[in-house]
């Protein structure tokens, strides 16, 4: 079984979908509660995920403190081994940005940013097909992980009732938002 | 230190086992001690994330690499999490040798894993109670099924098992509630599994014990579907030791409950062959006291009502009290799981459903019944769920935007997927012992692990697998895959057997009334009697058993029998 089968089992079973971090089996003492990344760090990863899930006429992935989520989730959730692979991919999407426009990930426009990481994206799903890992992916995943269980991404993107009160296994479906889990 | 406190019954465990111990014995009149070697968990003030919703967590319920490291049994599947942090054993402070690998997944609180089970709640049939004798396994269950159905029918009224009455042989009705609906593509599902295999395969409704009308008599609230049960519930909704039991035995006047406490050995009597008390370990100050009591129940959960017993009368027995059979220890079984099949449903995008369900859907065992014969013993019945995919769909496409984000916003395709749990047969070679060459904290020895599948648990393995794949296509799903995970020894958290009854002292630890056949006022009604494991979740017998023990020790100290 790959890894993207693996991926689809485990979400069809549990209905959740296992990210790095959750699978990892050596451990290696990283320091805890230690933030390994800068105010700096942050801001690129918030922009990232703008990039990934964009402010529509619901909010998007910079709303929802993704980049500071991604922050505090590499620091304490990674193995030494995915921390250095996360910051390798950012260091990857920096170096894109400056070899393609010459400038920072930061300093480039939206249009810009979407057609990178479009790029970067097409590249990680060819890999994947040809099942090699590729960085873009685990970033990918934490992005819609961050968001989806964000308070402003299970409310007003999908559809959370903190006390359903019932169960109804027949209901007529409209095209209304997807019960966040 | 002498405590110089007696008690007519001391009962060691406050788990599911334990609490309903405690509530039959005080409800009886007994002046009942309860120990709980951990902390006190208060119903409803104590279940401090209950009300917490995913984005609460600093990690989203995922756990930190420090969480890992201070559980690295826990991590090896799915209990280690942000929300149950605090809910499971210390695996610094009590240490096991896992002589081979053993998932030993234990709470050390009050209401033990009652607050965290599974809550799936089926009757045993004839065919289990009989199989050891019908194939010459082990020895022979000392009950049958009309012994044990009123006691089914008396802990399932007070429990509150939600369910619906099947019809079926393999898996007897009971005294329900309303079961909790299946959704419009799980019945379809059944409908077709019916005409497929000639009405000899059923999908049914979980049978939980999640309530689904008010008990306001146990000031218990029915299933509001939040699905956050492991978090305990501030509804009351499912039985726990302390939704249910536990007030009800405290209510009587005649419960004294003592966390914090180790039970360190029960206290023997050579001469007149009964248990005297216990001596107990305060957890916090290392002080020792001794009580005594008419009569013991350890409800200690299985492995550590055995290492109790190991660790008990030492100098009448070298393996201690119960030993003298030879089977103390041995005949650990457990559910071997994480195999079965999931698959795509066509259709239905004009369907959907409402609330978060603490259950699914249920097929009963249907291997070697009827008269058929496979290559192994025994069987095994599935748990699965149908349901629309959530966002987590695509996490493994790498599509990005506002086309992503509003594809995700929406449900995807119906998926349908099962998991079997299949029965382990009772083997001597599986055993724990003590081991000395590790101590836990308190400077006591622990257990070591010695357990493995054997050929019959791989040989059932492949139907598991192959069975879900068939019915699923059988179905109609699509795309149907095969899944297996490893699977080791403990991760089912269905432990069970090492202080067996049976109708032979010579070859069983406990009698009939879960009596140890060396000490008859001591009571042994946790899943260390198991005889066998049948493939349904034990806890509904260990009530069941519990109460019918309690009411014959009862009995049978009023008659001067103990």
């Amino acid at each position: 079984m790959n890894r993207r089968e693996l991926l689809q089992m485990i979400a069809a079973v549990t209905g959740t979908t296992m990210i790095a971090g959750s699978a990892a089996r050596a451990y290696t003492q990283i320091e805890a509660g230690r933030n390994i990344f800068t105010p700096e760090d942050t801001a690129f990863l918030d922009e990232l995920a703008e990039v990934i899930l964009p402010q529509t006429e619901t909010p998007g992935a910079k709303a929802a403190a993704v980049g500071s989520f991604m922050a505090t989730y590499v620091s304490d959730c990674y193995t030494q081994a995915q921390q250095d692979g996360f910051r390798h991919g950012m260091t990857q999407i920096e170096a894109h940005a400056q070899g393609l426009y010459g400038e920072g990930f930061l300093q480039l426009t939206a249009a810009q940013r979407l057609a990178m990481i479009e790029d970067i994206a097409a590249l990680a799903r060819y890999d994947a097909g040809e099942g090699a890992a590729h960085w873009f992916t685990p970033m990918h995943q934490l992005v819609l992980f961050g968001f989806f269980t964000s308070e402003l991404g299970a409310t007003e993107v999908l559809r959370y009732e903190p006390v359903p009160g019932e169960y109804i296994g027949d209901l007529e479906y409209n095209g209304e938002p997807a019960w966040a889990t | 230190m002498a405590d110089n406190m007696h008690y007519d019954a001391i009962v060691v465990g406050s788990g599911i086992s334990g609490g309903w111990a405690a509530k039959e014995l005080t409800e009886k009149g007994l002046k009942v001690l309860m120990l709980e070697r951990g902390r006190n968990i208060e119903h409803v003030t104590d279940y401090e994330n209950a009300d917490k919703e995913a984005w609460d967590y600093p990690h989203r319920g995922r756990p930190s690499q420090d969480l890992r490291l201070q559980h690295p049994v826990l991590g090896r599947d799915y209990p280690l999490n942000e929300q149950t942090d605090g809910m499971w054993a210390n695996e610094q402070d009590n240490p096991y040798v896992e002589k081979k690998r053993f998932d030993w997944f234990r709470g050390y609180h009050v209401g033990g894993r009652s607050l965290m089970w599974g809550r799936q709640s089926y009757r045993w049939s004839d065919t289990d109670f009989e199989a050891n004798a019908r194939e010459g396994i082990a020895v022979d269950w000392p009950l049958r099924y009309a012994e044990m159905a009123p006691w089914y029918d008396y802990v399932e009224g007070f429990a509150g098992i939600s369910g619906f009455n099947d019809g079926l042989d393999i898996l007897p009705d009971g005294n329900f509630l309303p079961p909790i609906p299946l959704n419009i593509v799980e019945k379809d599902v059944a409908a077709r599994l019916q005409k497929s295999f000639g009405g000899k395969r059923h999908l049914i409704n979980s049978r939980v014990a999640n309530i689904t009308q008010p008990k306001p008599e146990q000031n218990r609230i029915n299933c509001q579907f939040r699905n956050k049960c492991w978090l305990g519930c501030p509804y009351g909704a499912y039985f726990s030791t302390q939704s249910a039991t536990l007030p009800v035995a405290m209510a009587t006047g005649n419960l004294t409950l003592r966390p914090f406490s180790i039970v360190k050995e029960v206290m023997y009597d050579k001469d007149k062959k009964r248990a005297t008390g216990v001596e107990v370990i305060d957890a916090e100050t290392n002080l020792t006291y001794e009580y005594t009591a008419d009569v013991v129940f350890l409800n200690a959960s299985t492995f550590n009502s055995t290492w109790i017993l190991m660790n008990s009368a030492q100098d009448v027995w070298d393996g201690g009290l119960g030993s003298s059979s030879g089977e103390l220890g041995h005949n650990v079984m457990d559910h071997h799981f994480r195999v079965g099949a999931q698959g795509r449903v066509d259709g239905y995008e004009d369907k959907y459903y409402f609330g978060r369900r603490p259950a699914g859907f249920y097929i009963p065992r249907f291997r070697n019944t009827d008269g058929e014969s496979r290559e192994y013993l025994r069987g095994f019945g599935y748990q699965g769920s149908a349901s629309r995919q959530g966002w987590s769909r695509e996490v493994a496409e790498l599509n990005i935007g506002k086309d992503l984000k509003e594809a995700l916003s929406k449900p995807g395709d119906w998926t349908i997927g099962m998991t079997a749990f299949g029965e382990m047969l009772p083997d001597h070679a599986n055993h724990i012992a003590l081991d000395s060459s590790q101590t836990d904290k308190w400077g006591l020895p622990v257990l070591s692990m010695s357990v493995e599948l054997g050929e019959n648990e791989k040989a059932m393995r492949k139907d598991m697998k192959q069975d879900a794949i068939d019915m699923l296509e059988a179905a109609g799903v699509k795309d149907v895959q095969g899944t297996e995970s490893d699977y080791a020894p403990g991760m089912g958290i269905h432990e069970m057997g090492t202080a067996r009854m049976g109708r032979d002292p010579a070859t069983s630890v406990l009698n009939e009334f879960n009596q140890v056949w060396d000490a008859p006022n001591v009571y042994v009604t946790d899943g260390s009697c198991m005889t066998s494991a049948s493939c349904v979740n034990p806890s509904l017998t260990y009530m069941a058993l519990t109460a019918r023990a309690a009411e014959h020790a009862v009995n049978a100290l009023k008659a001067g029998a103990l």
